[in-house]
């Protein structure tokens, strides 16, 4: 705009120079401004059809303040050089929500090809979009630019929480609850260890099923209906419930480093656990089991893709009915407030400021 | 949440950018070198050429340019090399030095060439603008020597600009300055100068897009900074190359294709909107003085429009209704307007009237045996002639009547080549004529004291003389050689381009010719002589009149045309000096020796009383006039008045009564277009008024500028911004700026910063102010001002941020009047 500001005054000038003088010279000036304005403009249109651009993102993970670098390759396939092509892209926290733009001139030479590489970080925690959303082309002296067809390129990346060690004390509960106990309330299976009940014959039942005793007892035919067994595993719910003036960023990312530390520590000592949280937006219980390390990672990529719910839904709840327990067992109740509950419980309400110091030296029973 | 700016503090944040070219093309260096060498060296020889061109400067262009062409090479291969090699630091210093040495050792060739080149300048300057600038001692060296000297520092300044930062604001900073002065100094550069230096700014500011910018071109990394200096250069070649190409054809295009088509246009439009630049070429007209002290002003003499000295057709003058250019005070109020003649035109070439050729009439009056100067002799002829009528009527007795009237006339801003003469005057022997018989030269006198004879009591007691005593006289005598002589001279037309007016006046002449015989009387001839003059000069005036009407509008002659066919055949309206031209030569067509005259007519009215019996006039542009003399035997060369609506306000001789009423009708015509010019120039006051608002406005906007500029220039310096300044520098900067704060708002002088008591105060002063950030911050100043602690950015951003409430808390508590000096004075 400023080239285009200086140009029209230059054109102004000449054309006071013509009024007050009309000299040859003068009026030459004068037409050789105006008769360059569509050659520059022409140059511009041709130029645009000539580059060609890619967004190159090296990694899918990152950790939270640790650079990247986001490459933008440029190709100049015309025979004219290319000093001012203009790339904006867009990057985007879709978890914070936060959004900027960067801007940037690069040059390339005729048949060349030039990388803008970016070196970005995050503080924040979340799914990064970064995506190309234009490039431009300038002519020579910069007066016009146009903008190249660019389908939009996007790429994400994903910034991880930073992970601490906790310390568990898991014996009591490894020992007690590995052989898997727990049936369900809700349905019959076919575990014969447990019986879930009994109804009167019906035509297909096997002799196997009847219940003699109660047979007995009742003088009619009872058959019986084994129990469904549930997995034992640790219950990690996750409430994003949070009114927004509540809640701020760094929070999110204290919530996600707890979530991660705790899931990370657990998977570590093979303790085997379940994330559920509720979404909103898709309204279902999501789960995720952890039985390893590299399943920190992946449900850390889905927990970051989700939103801070708007109304307030009781996860636990929600969980007993799907699954048919009348009560979890052991379950922790993380929320977005950065408060633990165990078993219903507060546990522990950890700050934002020594968050990484709280963690460490926390020793977690379970 | 909402999205925000890279660079302000957000939880995404850039922390470098980097270019690195992947893939170039192979280009031959030494063509890149060569080519920005020779774009440096039509920089410099297209600014060298436009001064030289210009200015007319006396200057060895072959050595001029060879040298600029050593110059480009060397400071190219300089500012091209690495200069991290340490034995490069000293070449430029050590060059400037030896230049330095070299002007000292050859001062005098130096000072002589300097002198040469100045006085070009200079004579250029005084020639457009009528100046009297001092001029240097003359010099016998020319201009060559102080321009290569001088060309060492622009292209020293062209190629740091051009070579190493590759922008294009070193070569405006020189290129504009120069321009606008070749152009303001009255000079024409020559447009081969002025086509290269249009090619070079362009291929220069298309360079400008490909900037150096280390940082970004990754410094730290030698191989990838290397590559895309190596891929800035090919970039700046191709586009050298592709502006040549293009804007070449480009000129061309523009100059024989679009050129032509916007001329016509142009002409439209500077016309319309003359008033608006006659309104700034009088502003200028009146600071250009001033500002020069007195020695610079522009020449303003216009007739009827702006053509001064014979020059016809040409839009290069302009009228300026205020400037004075003559006082005339007389013994007596003269009854008839007062011709004042200063250019005397004899020969017609078709765009202007020529003075006599020099030393044509010094070969006619050479035999010539009297004492007095011959050429004085014939001026004074008229008034010889009147004293001796008087003296040969017996009406010499004192009657005030008959006594010429002893007039002053005060140069004040009329052209100095003449003296203004009236008619039928005493000249003296210091007076020097022009040409022989024509103008007066001019001189250094500033004023000049003549007795002359009105033309009516001249023509009155000429006649009553010549009817009582037609006897010769010496003075008859010579008037008959000077009769003959113009009878000649003053008679000859160059027919070829005026036919048809040739066609037009050959029956007026045939008719004439056959009346007046050999075979008639001396009292027969005269009578018919006397009526011939009458009977032509009706003819004329019934001629042109009918032809053409007069307008104060200045047109242009177009090229090749005839200025007098044009006007009577296709412009048809035209000034005094196409009225009087066309009537000059139809009297030579008619046979009466006729000559184009300009100077100043003065009416009767414009006289006013002094109250000791003298009257005076002071004479400005509108009174610069042109007009016809035709020689009358025994009366001498008489004026006559062939423009409209000045008729009347002339003596000519005896006007029938039917041209009497024309002559009315003519006047109320001329009422008409009075009244219409009125309305005219008080849009031109308007305009004056329009150029003294631009003015101000123009002045307004520069202090706005400088003031912007301060303002911005001071918040960058408190928040310790300004570019290149350290860390360290930058917190004590701001630490500075904090404690100004503190002092502008009343804080105790005599607290030492060193110590708690001053975090106290402040603290006691801006509750707002934690504490703990306070103590950690005065720890930070402590530590940079009196320890070894490396600043980091966090730290640099914390200390501009405390600064900043500080601020907010300060100004929260002044009183408006404050708080404006606060914000906009202080800029805090």
């Amino acid at each position: 705009m400023k080239n285009k500001i200086l140009y029209v005054m230059i054109v102004v000038a000449t054309l006071l120079g013509c009024i007050l003088s009309a000299s040859e010279i003068i009026i030459f000036l004068l037409a050789y401004e105006i008769i360059l304005l569509p050659v520059l403009w022409l140059l511009t249109e041709a130029l645009k059809k000539h580059v060609k651009a890619e967004l190159r993102i090296p990694t899918a993970h990152i950790e939270k303040n640790q650079e990247f670098v986001v490459e933008v390759l440029l190709q100049n396939t015309s025979v004219f050089p290319m000093p001012v092509i203009w790339v904006r892209l867009s990057c985007e926290n879709e978890f914070t929500g936060e959004k900027i733009y960067l801007e940037e001139r690069v040059m390339t030479d005729a048949k060349g090809e030039a990388s803008l590489l970016l070196s970005l970080k995050s503080k924040y925690c979340g799914k990064m979009r970064i995506t190309l959303e234009e490039i431009r082309v300038q002519d020579y002296l910069r007066l016009f630019s146009k903008k190249t067809p660019v389908q939009e390129i996007s790429k994400e990346i994903i910034v991880l929480p930073k992970i601490h060690k906790i310390s568990l004390n898991a014996i009591t509960w490894v020992q007690d609850k590995q052989e898997g106990e727990d049936f369900s309330h809700a349905r019959s299976g076919e575990d014969t260890a447990e019986v879930f009940d009994v109804h009167e014959y019906r035509e297909g039942d096997t002799f196997q099923r009847v219940h003699w005793k109660l047979t007995a007892k009742a003088e009619e035919y009872l058959v019986k209906e084994y129990s469904l067994p549930i997995e034992q595993t640790i219950l990690v719910f996750l409430d994003f419930y949070a009114e927004k003036e509540q809640v701020t960023q760094a929070q999110f990312d204290c919530f996600l480093e707890i979530l991660a530390s705790l899931s990370w520590s657990m998977a570590e000592q093979s303790l085997n656990h379940m994330i559920l949280w509720y979404q909103e937006a898709e309204g279902q219980l999501s789960q995720i089991k952890i039985e390893e390390e590299q399943d920190v990672y992946y449900m850390l990529e889905q927990v970051c893709d989700s939103r801070r719910n708007q109304k307030y839904a009781d996860v636990l709840s929600m969980y007993e009915h799907q699954s048919g327990m009348q009560k979890a067992d052991t379950y922790f109740l993380l929320n977005v407030q950065g408060v633990l509950y165990k078993d219903g419980v507060c546990e522990k309400k950890f700050s934002q400021k020594d968050l990484e110091e709280e963690l460490i030296e926390w020793k977690l029973e379970i | 949440m909402e999205t925000g700016n890279l660079k302000e503090k957000g939880a995404i944040q850039v922390v470098r950018r980097r270019l690195v070219q992947r893939k170039q093309s192979e280009l031959n260096e030494k063509a890149v070198f060569a080519v920005r060498a020779a774009v440096l060296f039509l920089a410099m020889a297209s600014l060298a050429g436009m001064m030289v061109s210009a200015f007319s400067v006396s200057c060895n262009s072959f050595v001029l340019y060879i040298l600029l062409g050593v110059y480009s090479i060397l400071l190219t291969w300089y500012y091209e090399k690495d200069k991290t090699n340490p034995a490069f630091r000293y070449v430029l210093p050590g060059a400037i030095c030896g230049n330095i040495l070299l002007i000292f050792i050859t001062k005098d060739s130096f000072l002589g060439s300097f002198y040469c080149f100045m006085n070009d300048i200079i004579g250029s300057l005084n020639k457009a603008y009528n100046g009297s600038l001092e001029l240097f001692p003359e010099s016998q060296i020319t201009g060559t020597y102080f321009i290569c000297i001088v060309f060492i520092w622009i292209g020293i300044f062209l190629a740091k600009g051009m070579i190493e930062k590759q922008e294009n604001f070193h070569f405006i900073f020189v290129a504009f300055p120069v321009l606008i002065l070749s152009v303001l100094g009255g000079g024409k550069p020559s447009k081969s100068s002025m086509a290269v230096l249009l090619l070079v700014f362009l291929s220069i500011t298309s360079f400008a897009g490909v900037t150096m910018r280390k940082k970004f071109w990754w410094v730290e990394n030698k191989e990838e900074f290397n590559k895309n200096r190596r891929v800035s250069r090919r970039i700046q070649f191709r586009l050298a190359l592709c502006t040549a190409v293009v804007g070449t054809v480009l000129m061309a295009a523009s100059f024989y294709g679009l050129r032509p088509v916007l001329t016509l246009p142009m002409e439209k439009v500077a016309q319309a909107v003359s008033p608006v630049k006659v309104s700034g070429l009088q502003m200028l007209y009146e600071i250009l003085p001033k500002i020069s002290g007195g020695k610079l002003s522009f020449s303003m003499e216009g007739v009827g429009g702006g053509v001064s000295q014979g020059k016809l057709g040409e839009v290069s003058g302009f009228s300026y209704d205020n400037t004075e250019a003559l006082q005339l005070t007389c013994s007596r109020k003269p009854q008839e307007t007062v011709y004042l003649k200063g250019f005397i035109g004899t020969e017609y070439t078709g765009s202007q009237w020529k003075e006599r050729e020099d030393g044509e009439f010094e070969n006619v009056v050479k035999n010539w045996e009297m004492e007095e100067n011959p050429l004085i002799y014939i001026q004074n002829l008229p008034f010889l002639r009147m004293l001796y009528a008087q003296k040969m009527l017996g009406e010499d007795d004192g009657s005030r009547l008959n006594n010429p009237i002893e007039m002053t006339v005060k140069r004040l801003d009329a052209n100095v080549d003449y003296t203004y003469v009236p008619y039928q005057t005493f000249l003296s022997d210091r007076y020097v004529m022009k040409n022989g018989d024509g103008a007066v030269a001019g001189q250094i006198a500033g004023e000049d004291i003549y007795s002359w004879f009105p033309i009516k009591e001249y023509q009155s007691i000429i006649t009553r003389w010549k009817a009582q005593d037609a006897s010769q006289s010496r003075l008859n005598d010579l008037e008959e050689v000077y009769k003959s002589y113009v009878g000649v001279a003053d008679t000859q037309v160059d027919e070829s381009g005026l036919e048809s007016l040739t066609e037009l006046c050959k029956g007026k002449r045939e008719e004439w010719d056959s009346k007046i015989t050999e075979e008639l009387t001396e009292e027969q001839l005269e009578v018919l002589e006397q009526e011939k003059y009458a009977d032509v000069k009706k003819f004329i005036i019934n001629t042109l009149w009918s032809n053409c009407t007069f307008t104060t509008e200045v047109w242009k002659l177009p090229k090749g045309q005839d200025f007098v066919d044009y006007f009577f055949h296709e412009k048809k309206r035209g000034d005094s000096t196409a009225f009087a031209s066309t009537a000059v030569l139809m009297y030579r067509m008619c046979g009466i020796p006729a000559r184009y005259v300009v100077g100043y007519a003065a009416p009767s009215s414009l006289f006013i009383g002094n109250g000791d019996g003298t009257y005076t006039a002071v004479l400005q542009n509108d009174n610069a006039h042109a007009w016809v003399e035709i020689y009358v035997p025994e009366m001498g060369w008489t004026p006559v008045e062939t423009t409209p609506g000045f008729v009347g306000t002339v003596v000519d001789m005896e006007v029938s009564e039917d041209d009497l009423k024309e002559q009315e009708k003519v006047k109320e015509e001329q009422k008409k277009e009075d009244a219409e010019k009125k309305a005219h120039e008080h849009s031109q006051g308007k305009a004056g008024i329009f150029g003294k608002v631009l003015m101000i406005l123009l002045v307004f906007g520069i202090v706005l500028l400088v003031i912007t500029v301060r303002y911005r220039y001071l918040w960058k310096k408190r928040r310790g911004m300004l570019p290149g300044i350290l860390k360290e520098e930058q917190i004590k900067e701001v630490f500075y700026s904090f404690y100004q704060v503190l002092q502008f708002t009343g804080f105790p002088e005599e607290i030492d910063t060193t110590t708690q008591e001053f975090v106290e105060e402040v603290e006691r002063l801006y509750p707002q102010i934690e504490k703990k950030d306070l103590q950690r911050y005065m720890a930070l100043v402590l530590q940079v001002h009196y320890g070894q602690k490396t600043v980091t950015r966090k730290d640099t951003e914390f200390s501009t941020a405390m600064y900043e409430r500080l601020v907010k808390q300060a100004a929260a508590g002044l009183e408006k009047r404050k708080k404006l000096l606060f914000y906009y004075w202080k800029v805090f």
